[in-house]
């Protein structure tokens, strides 16, 4: 059902014909797409089987949009989320973008064309983002500490003043971040950590 | 610049002073001089004392006048009546010009001034005094007594010409000069104002005819009053009128104006004839005296009972305009829902459209695709179809007639409009079914009557929360019950509560009503209490 070249995307909506006609108009664009009904199914069953891109109703039964989507970023921070609703409101769609990372907020009647340009930046976003948390995982707690602080532009001499530490430890941290990560300079390292943000 | 537009320029700058307008203003204030004039004199067969008279008509048009054309006329209807008495000799200045001329013009001014604060200032103090036509009975009372008390700077220096002052004299002329201008003024004014508003063909509301019971009514009152008058004088007690003020006031206040307006004429017309000339002095004054107190009395009664009811009929008017703003609100919820119904199908049937447009033109088309694809958009379709027919049913004219309404029905109907607006507030709404019941009644009402308690109901439920709806027969009536947890902070996102008073409005008009119960401290029920339709379709 899932091939390895194919982004997995999962569609959650309780109109469950609805449902099924986003995932095959997504599967005949190139995704692996599944449709869900049940929000609480699809948490239950992810993580054998993580989704670069969520496409999810807001308005649903039991486990509104929102809520499933904080739910599913406590599984997996590097899943992209796109909302769709019936019934659009200003604060919601604010919300939607603002607190709950989601990428797009789109209205129904959906317009093709804008969901499956949403859907492969979803997954574009998805990709990198799963390979920068891949290459800072490697390191220790303390280089994290170091990392986190270098990409705010801190120099060496105020990390070393702001953790406690000599420079010169510091100074080795660094070189093990760069190693770890494969970056070659402070350039790169921000732009590994700009993976915050979907955009 | 040419000698032509020099010219023209001249023209225009002349034209003011002699234009149509001002030409026809001042005829208006010359005849108003001839006629304040003519009845100064005629009001002579009524004077008493060094003053005036105790009738005093032309202070009545000198009212209506003011009153007609705004207090700014003041100062030249001041000047009109000083010229014409002055040239027609009606009166002279005498050895003291500035205080006669004062005397002339100085009552004039102090109408214009009352008349003026009267109509800026009253609607401020109270509402109700703002309302027409009390500014007007206020301004027809207050202007003569004001105008009396003002009267003293110049009065007393025209007494002392004559030599010492005589208190006693200059008291009884103010007296009398107050009681003939308050009789004028309440007795000739107001004919004269709606006889002007009748001929301007403006407000035929002043013409409004009283209920022909209140007339009776009235007449009945009038008559055991007059009675009473009569024994009283037959008994040789003499003329005593106060069972008429009483009459005159109870007229006002059930007939408005025009009722108590013809009360003060008839006592007018029996009592004027006693004070003319000829008559003891004391008598006279009393006589008079009484006569201005029926007149204020009961004009003022007359135009309080029409205020009173002006303020009703507004507050009516406000009320409909709330409900149908209400209604408004209904509706805009109930197309909201309409429109999250109808764009889940119509997204499926777009995008399986679309994608049966790519399948079709595939080089080897998958038949069974295709027609699982067009299944499913024929399904959708007549989903579609279903509920344009459920809507137009609903705007439909006959929904507006009286019909019997299945009770399930009317809610799963209700439920699917509400449905999305509670899901987008984290509501569960629970409808537990009950008995199938129907009741006779007004569709649209009743189904905004449902949906204003279940809205207020979603609102006033904590997030998320539960709504729970059900209904039961008990006896002949029917009960819709709508309960909801109650959480403090949502209790202050509600509305101004005009929801509920439009469901009990619409109750009553029903033959129901709208209890409201706490089953717990937490939890708020409203139930809608119906009778149930009877075995035929009546």
């Amino acid at each position: 059902m899932t091939d390895g070249s194919r982004a997995i995307v999962y569609v959650v909506d309780d109109d469950c014909d609805l449902g099924a006609s986003l995932a095959r108009l997504l599967n005949r664009s190139g995704f692996a797409a599944e449709p869900f009904v049940d929000p609480a199914q699809l948490l239950a069953a992810y993580t054998a089987a993580p989704a670069a891109c969520i496409l999810t109703d807001v308005m649903m039964g039991d486990l509104d949009g929102f809520a499933f989507a904080d739910r599913l970023r406590e599984i997996d921070p590097a899943t992209s989320i796109i909302f769709m609703t019936a019934w659009p409101t200003v604060s919601s769609a604010v919300d939607a973008v603002r607190r709950y990372g989601g990428l797009d907020y789109l209205e129904k009647p959906v317009d093709e064309q804008r969901l499956l340009t949403a859907v492969a930046e979803g997954v574009a976003w998805s990709r990198r983002r799963r390979a920068r948390l891949e290459r800072t995982a490697r390191l220790t707690p303390r280089e994290q500490d170091v990392f986190a602080l270098l990409v705010r532009g801190l120099s060496s001499k105020a990390i070393a003043a702001e953790l406690s530490l000599s420079p010169k430890t510091v100074e080795d941290h660094r070189a093990q971040i760069a190693a770890k990560t494969g970056t070659s300079g402070l350039a790169q390292l921000i732009e590994l950590a700009g993976g915050g943000a979907p955009n | 610049m040419t000698i032509a537009s020099s010219l023209r320029a001249t023209e225009r700058s002349l034209y003011p002073i002699f234009n149509k307008a001002r030409v026809r203003q001042g005829l208006i204030l010359l005849a108003y001089g001839c006629a304040f004039t003519a009845l100064h004199h005629y009001a002579a067969i009524w004077a008493a004392g060094s003053f005036f008279s105790l009738w005093f008509p032309a202070a009545g048009l000198r009212f209506a006048f003011l009153w007609r054309m705004g207090a700014r006329m003041t100062p030249a209807a001041a000047g009109a009546e000083l010229l014409v008495q002055l040239v027609t000799g009606e009166a002279s200045l005498g050895n003291a010009p500035a205080l006669a001329v004062l005397g002339i013009v100085g009552p004039c001014l102090v109408y214009g001034l009352v008349i003026h604060l009267v109509r800026s200032q009253g609607g401020r103090r109270s509402r109700i005094i703002g309302l027409a036509p009390l500014p007007f009975a206020l301004a027809a009372v207050i202007g003569p007594v004001m105008a009396c008390i003002a009267a003293l700077p110049w009065a007393v220096p025209l007494a002392m010409q004559n030599g010492a002052i005589d208190g006693q004299n200059l008291f009884h002329s103010l007296l009398v000069f107050a009681v003939g201008d308050l009789l004028g003024v309440l007795i000739v004014a107001p004919p004269l104002l709606w006889l002007a508003d009748y001929l301007a063909g403006g407000r035929r509301s002043a013409f409004r005819l009283a209920h022909p019971a209140q007339v009776a009514e009235a007449a009945v009152v009038t008559a055991v009053a007059w009675s009473v008058v009569w024994a009283i004088h037959e008994a040789g007690l003499g003329v005593i009128l106060s069972p008429v003020l009483l009459a005159t006031c109870w007229t006002g206040l059930r007939a408005g104006r025009p009722g108590a307006w013809l009360s003060i004429i008839v006592t007018a017309i029996v009592v004027l004839p006693m004070t003319g000339q000829g008559a003891e002095e004391i008598v006279r004054l009393r006589l008079s005296m009484v006569l201005a107190s029926i007149a204020a009395v009961g004009y003022l009664a007359g135009s309080f009972a029409e205020a009173e009811a002006r303020s009703y009929a507004e507050l009516e008017r406000r009320n409909r305009l709330l409900y149908q703003a209400e209604r408004l609100k209904t509706l805009r919820a109930m197309s909201v829902a309409v429109i999250h119904e109808i764009s889940q199908p119509l997204s499926t049937i777009c995008i399986e459209a679309n994608g049966l447009v790519a399948a079709s033109s595939a080089p080897d088309p998958d038949t069974a695709e295709i027609a699982g694809t067009s299944r499913l958009i024929a399904r959708k379709a007549q989903d579609l179809s279903q509920m344009v027919r459920r809507l137009r049913a609903f705007g439909d004219r006959s929904a507006d007639a009286p019909s019997r309404l299945s009770i399930p029905a009317l809610l799963q109907e209700i439920a699917t409009i509400a449905d999305s607006e509670a899901k987008a507030l984290g509501v569960e709404l629970r409808f537990q079914g009950g008995p199938d019941a129907s009741v006779s009644g007004q569709d649209i009402e009743l189904r905004q009557a449902l949906l204003n308690l279940l809205r207020n109901a979603i609102a006033a439920s904590p997030r998320p929360g539960r709504v729970v709806v059900a209904h039961a027969i008990s006896g002949d009536r029917l009960l819709v019950s709508i309960e909801n947890d109650f959480c403090k902070s949502s209790g202050q996102r509600a509305g101004m509560g005009v929801g509920l008073i439009i469901a009990r409005s619409i109750a009553a008009a029903h033959g129901g009503m709208i209890l409201e119960q706490r089953p717990s401290p937490q939890r708020y029920c409203y139930i809608l209490d119906l009778p149930l339709a009877g075995e035929t379709n009546d």
